[in-house]
């Protein structure tokens, strides 16, 4: 059937890509309409992005910089997601693993660089791990479902840096800070870009989540980690430790989120700022799942919400519409890459019925095959 | 209008010229078959001939690509099964379909009730009265108000026929009815279906279990690769006849193994001991508990000889999962013994027991064996991710995985169009050989292989039937654990039965007949005949036992 | 004694959003859909009835906006859901992160500030509502000073618990969201139960909202759910998706959230951020407690 030779040929055609492209593509045209319901055209809109993200050497290198926390924090969702794991708490986590690096450093002072620089990275990854555990514990204990501990865990970790930032830790202004961290603590500017340059943190993110993504894809311990995620009675039948990879990629998780605001502290502000976050934690998730949890295309991700996050007081002063919009701007993005890559059913459909290369179909949808999303086992079984 | 031959009795269903296709697979081909009022009419034929599909489009699951039906004589279109329901049609499906924390009055009132009417406050009364007066007519020992998740299989498939008798369904489609039930439910479901064409009722019925078949059936109708090869009066032919007719096509293939298999004989067998006698596999005193997943072990005790097929048998939810669970490591034994090779195993994580030599086969490959979104190369590797070809110092060697993957599918006469396609997207008889594939490649020491040859073909599980056989010879000992027992008859050295978390007895092949096995199935002793607190073994139709009764018998069972 | 009446009251004022909301999403996962949308739910409400409220001047037409709103985010998650088969749990969160953005896009668009919004009509509190039937003296005066919303809120949650329990519509529903390919063979038109379901839970949240921007005060302030759409989800859990349950959670909340509110004052000496977080940590100890594991409806998150 030369219909469906063709179907099938574009469904691998777009399996390159971890999200659907027609859904994307449908994302980015409700993305135009809403700007022209805002009164704006959509290459004014594209324009302003791109000049507020990258229109100067300043604008240039805080976008940059602004990669890595983002990377981070997707990394941490996506890393958690292949163990079939949701973080929502990596704000919270990277909050407080900022603090506890400022803090640390501060504390620790005299030590020297090339020892300080590297524990006080360290211990802002060990806290943000640490504030992840208790949500993948109550899940295996109590069945809990983790995006609900982390999301409370979000509020009390935002609610305790605040205090401690406005108390004991801080600098004693009300504006909200530490003090400046000690000299061995600063990550060096690699590249004098524009007035503040960029370090080399974002280049180290980039590394660690190339690296993650060879590990997982293509060592043993990284299949066992995301059999873990995509079949766990079957992995545990076939003897994977799936409850011990759960809570190592869900600690994992936390410790990139961690990873992500020791360098902003040691990197970027060279303090701890109540407010340094604009919601870099809640970002990541929509980093991950923009690309599906795949960490080899983070990169882009990344990239996106960076330009979006750095233009949008740009946005304010050019076209006058609110920062907020680029919230809005991701939020369809995301809705568009939800949608799982079935698109190609619904042109299908209109060629011939029942028609679809897999078995097991209802009236053109795969019933089958969306059960297998999470099955219980012990089902009773004849014959299919 | 096709005319049909014999006593003139108008069709009530006609199926004309009807095609239905998944993608380049053609499920149904040009089937034209009318079915008479008030008849039991039996559609046979092997997994994969098209039997459910074919209800299905009958039903309104599916539309068909071509042809159309005809209902007393006019066209029909479902498209959906609420309109074969109006139309009177009801389904019991092969895979219940019940809602599991609903109770047994909720599940059958759910959707449309009698004459779309609703089945609010008022109703309910209504209804439940309708309800006890079917269960008393029909015989069905059900308690209305138990979450349908703690019922067992068989009360389960009462609340489907519950449903589709209370909607006054004057057509009644069985899909597979008798595969999970114990011999005495089989017969009690065949007496229904004859009570149900007193009443008026015309039943269709697959099957592919001859035996029932010809007990009840008046015409049957053989489907083999999706084609109609013809419909018979029951009286006028027979078994023999309708099995050579399902499986002749492979005649030249070796079809005389084929039709022994088919009729549950096997090759003549004899244990091939290459040790000491002493056991491979001893289970002593064993006790698991109730849970969720169905009865537990009650001082459970077993041995299985090295080079030994042990076969076991049992209802569905009397433990025989849970003993499966325990052997392969999924379940913790909370008293007793597990000695393999001398070794006890009870505290041994699974990835222990494999390096030993001790496979599973679980009962639902789907969501207990493999990983349905990954490719089929990944879930071949699953469980030797570790092994030193595959991998060295953790980085996966593909091309080698690619390589050896690609030969046991070969081997396995696995069906699919690339390494690299989602597994979910095999069809469930490939998917079945794939598992197989992966849990006797090694070879094993020992196999636990549940329910081995489920959504296999007949030739399939010929040769499935063979390799087992043939790795035995080579000193592969099985332990089996089937519902199936022409499975269990086919190629064990023994055959026990788990009645109740407890072995009911063990036989030798030779001396185990079905109707011994169906006894321990049910839990009825030998020599005193029946005991008195076993309910549903001699069930009164009149008078059917109270609800709390049965619930204390059959808590947990059927999960 | 007065104290103590103040107290349950505040209680009931603080739980009766959280009843709204909790109750909205539970018709959504009773049903089977996933639903961790409810805080976008609410924020949306909110907005929608302050200017609602501001664009009419009727408070009661700002109810209205707000439920309105509500359903509009239950249509659209019920959609992409359900007929685009997008995992919920991320179409949930994408939903939050819209209401966020388009909350405060709007507020800048339209009212052309930041943070919050300028003071509209408020809905009337229970005295003026019944002011010919209520004694205005004494204690009554406490009661009285309740948003007329807080009983409606109760009302609603009854009909929700009465629809499933003994309504056909309702054991549909549930069977939806038991087994949908069931349901199907059954008769059950799931996406359409589903969709109205999910629908309603979005107006009952919206509603939720509305209590929070013209109910209690009178203005619209970014963000202002802080939270409570996650402590609804909260509830539903630790009900067990059981009405009874998920009502008797939501007043638990109502009254931690009442406490302290009221110990911030008495004790204020202790940092202001220990009662800020307090409400939160309650719920995480008291779902850590639980005994057993919970069970939520059997197709829940599948399609």
């Amino acid at each position: 059937m030369p219909g469906l030779t063709r179907a099938s040929k574009m469904g691998k055609a777009l399996k390159l890509f971890p999200v659907s492209l027609p859904a994307l593509g449908v994302g980015i045209v409700c993305c135009m309409v809403l700007a022209l319901l805002a009164g704006v055209s959509p290459f004014a809109l594209f324009d302003a992005i791109r000049e507020g993200a990258w229109g100067g050497k300043d604008a240039a290198a805080a976008t940059a910089s602004k990669i890595t926390p983002l990377l981070l924090n997707g990394l941490g969702v996506a890393m958690a997601y292949q163990a079939d794991l949701l973080n929502i708490g990596c704000e919270g986590q990277m909050r407080l693993g900022a603090l506890a690096a400022a803090t640390f450093a501060i504390f620790a002072g005299g030590l020297p660089w090339g020892v300080l620089l590297p524990l006080t990275v360290l211990v802002g990854a060990l806290v943000g791990a640490l504030w992840a555990f208790p949500a993948v514990w109550l899940k295996q204990r109590r069945g809990i479902h983790e995006v609900i501990s982390t999301l409370l865990m979000n509020y009390v970790a935002i609610y305790l840096a605040d205090y401690l930032v406005l108390g004991p830790l801080g600098d004693g202004t009300v504006v909200g800070r530490t003090v400046e961290i000690p000299s061995g603590a600063i990550w060096p500017v690699f590249w004098h870009f524009g007035r503040t340059g960029i370090t080399a943190a974002p280049v180290v993110a980039l590394l660690l989540c190339f690296l993650a993504g060879i590990w997982l894809m293509r060592t043993s311990w990284g299949f066992e980690a995301r059999a873990a995620g995509s079949g766990a009675a079957a992995a545990r039948a076939a003897g994977v430790p799936v409850d011990r990879w759960q809570r190592r990629m869900f600690i994992l998780s936390g410790a990139m989120a961690g990873l992500a605001g020791a360098l902003e502290t040691v990197a970027v502000h060279h303090r701890f700022y109540r407010a340094f976050s604009p919601g870099y934690g809640f970002d990541g998730i929509t980093a991950a799942f923009l690309v599906n949890a795949d960490p080899g295309w983070l990169w882009l991700s990344s990239l996106l919400l960076a330009s979006l996050r750095s233009a949008d007081k740009w946005l304010q002063l050019s076209l006058g519409i609110s920062p907020a919009v680029v919230l809005v701007i991701q939020a369809v993005l995301l809705l568009a890459a939800a949608c799982r890559p079935d698109f190609r059913f619904l042109f299908a459909r209109a060629f011939f019925k029942n028609a679809l290369p897999e078995d097991g179909k209802e009236n053109g949808e795969n019933v089958a095959k969306a059960r297998l999303a999470t099955l219980p086992p012990d089902r009773e079984g004849g014959s299919p | 209008m096709h005319l049909p031959a014999g006593n003139g009795t108008f069709p009530i269903i006609a199926f004309r010229g009807v095609s239905a296709r998944f993608g380049p697979h053609w499920a149904n081909r040009d089937i034209s078959l009318d079915i008479r009022e008030g008849e039991i009419h039996a559609v046979v034929g092997e997994n994969g001939a098209g039997k459910t599909t074919l209800m299905k489009v009958l039903y309104g699951h599916l539309r068909p690509d071509s042809g159309e039906i005809l209902l007393k004589g006019g066209r029909v279109v479902f498209h959906s099964p609420r309109d074969a329901m109006r139309a009177g049609i009801g389904m019991v499906h092969q895979q219940l379909l019940i809602f599991p924390q609903l109770t047994a009055l909720e599940n059958v009132l759910a959707g449309f009730g009698r004459r779309d009417g609703r089945s609010g406050i008022r109703q309910r009364g209504q209804a439940r009265e309708e309800l006890l007066r079917i269960c008393r007519l029909f015989g069905f020992d059900l308690p209305l108000d138990v979450p349908a998740e703690g019922l067992s299989f068989a009360r389960r498939q009462q609340i489907e026929l519950l449903r589709i008798l209370y909607r006054r369904s004057k057509i009644l489609i069985l899909d597979e009815p008798t595969s999970l039930l114990s011999p005495l439910e089989v017969e009690r479901l065949l007496d229904l279906l004859i009570s149900l064409r007193k009443e008026g009722h015309t039943i269709l019925f697959i099957s592919h279990r001859l035996a029932e078949v010809f007990a009840v059936a008046d015409r049957i109708s053989v489907l083999r690769r999706g084609r109609l090869l013809g419909t018979f009066a029951a009286r006028e032919s027979t078994a023999k006849e309708i099995a050579r007719l399902i499986t002749s096509e492979e005649q030249a293939a070796g079809g005389a193994a084929l039709e022994k298999a088919n009729e549950g004989e096997g090759e003549r067998l004899e244990p091939v001991l290459l040790s000491l006698p002493s056991p491979l596999l001893e289970l002593r005193r064993i006790t698991v508990a109730d849970s969720e997943r169905g009865t537990g072990l009650k001082d459970f005790s077993l041995s299985i000889r090295e080079g030994e097929i042990l076969g076991i048998g049992a209802v569905v939810g009397n433990g025989e999962r849970v003993l499966a669970q325990i052997v392969a490591g999924m379940l913790p034994v909370e008293r007793g013994e597990i000695m393999f090779d001398g070794r006890s195993i009870a505290r041994m994580s699974v990835s222990a027991r494999l390096k030993l030599g001790l496979r599973w086969l679980p009962a639902n490959p789907i969501e207990e064996a493999l990983l349905p979104s990954r490719p089929v190369w990944e879930n071949l590797l699953l469980g030797r991710q570790r092994e030193k070809p595959f991998q060295s110092l953790g980085w996966i060697n593909v091309p080698r995985v690619l390589e050896w993957a690609g030969e046991q599918l070969k081997d396995a006469e696995v069906v699919c169009s690339g390494l690299t396609d989602p597994v979910g997207s095999l069809s469930g008889g490939n998917q079945q050989k794939l598992v197989l594939a992966r849990v006797l490649a090694g070879p094993p020491r020992m196999a636990v292989l549940e329910q081995p040859g489920r959504g296999l073909d007949i030739r399939a599980q010929a040769r499935l039937r063979q390799r087992i056989l043939a790795m035995n010879e080579k000193g592969v000992s099985f332990l089996i654990i089937s519902y199936d027992l022409d499975e269990l008859l086919a190629v064990s050295h023994r055959i026990g039965i788990v009645y109740r978390g407890a072995l009911a007895g063990v036989a030798e092949r030779s001396e185990a007949t079905r109707e011994t096995l169906g006894r321990w199935m049910l839990g009825i002793a030998d020599e005193t005949g029946k005991r008195p607190d076993q309910p549903g073994a001699d069930a009164d139709r009149e008078n059917p036992p109270s609800p709390e009764h049965l619930a204390g018998g059959e808590g947990a069972a059927g999960k | 004694m007065t104290p103590w009446l103040h107290l349950v009251v505040l209680a009931f004022s603080k739980a009766a959003p959280l009843l709204l909301a909790s109750f909205g999403g539970l018709l959504s996962e009773v049903g089977g859909v996933i639903n961790f949308s409810l805080e976008g739910m609410m924020l949306i409400g909110a907005f929608g009835a302050m200017w609602a409220s501001f664009a009419s001047g009727s408070p009661w037409v700002g109810l209205l906006g707000g439920a309105l709103g509500g359903a509009i985010v239950g249509m659209i998650h019920a959609t992409v859901s359900l007929k685009l088969k997008a995992n919920q749990i991320v179409s949930s969160f994408a939903m939050n992160l819209m209401a966020a953005g388009i909350t405060g896009t709007l507020l800048n668009q339209v009212f052309g500030i930041h943070g919050t919004s300028p003071a509209v009509p408020r809905l009337p509190g229970l005295a003026e509502a019944l002011s010919s039937i209520l004694p205005r003296a004494g204690a009554w005066s406490t009661v009285a000073g309740l948003p007329v919303l807080a009983p409606i809120a109760l009302l609603l949650a009854l009909c929700v618990t009465g629809f499933l329990r003994w309504t056909s519509s309702g054991l549909n529903l549930r069977a939806c969201g038991e087994n949908s390919l069931a349901a199907s063979a059954a008769g059950i038109p799931v996406f359409r139960t589903r969709f109205l379901a999910v629908t309603a839970g979005g107006l009952l949240a919206g509603m939720g909202g509305a209590y929070l921007s013209i109910g209690v005060l009178s203005q619209f302030v970014e963000q202002m759910t802080q939270g409570r759409g996650y402590l609804a989800i909260a509830a539903l859990i630790l009900g067990r998706w059981r009405p009874s349950g998920v009502f008797a959670a939501a007043l638990f909340f109502g009254v931690t959230e009442a406490l302290s509110e009221w110990l911030a004052v008495r004790w204020s000496n202790l940092p202001q951020q220990a009662f800020l977080a307090l409400p939160y940590v309650v719920c995480f100890i008291v779902l850590a407690c639980q005994v057993g594991r919970t069970k939520p409806p059997s197709s829940l998150g599948r399609i």
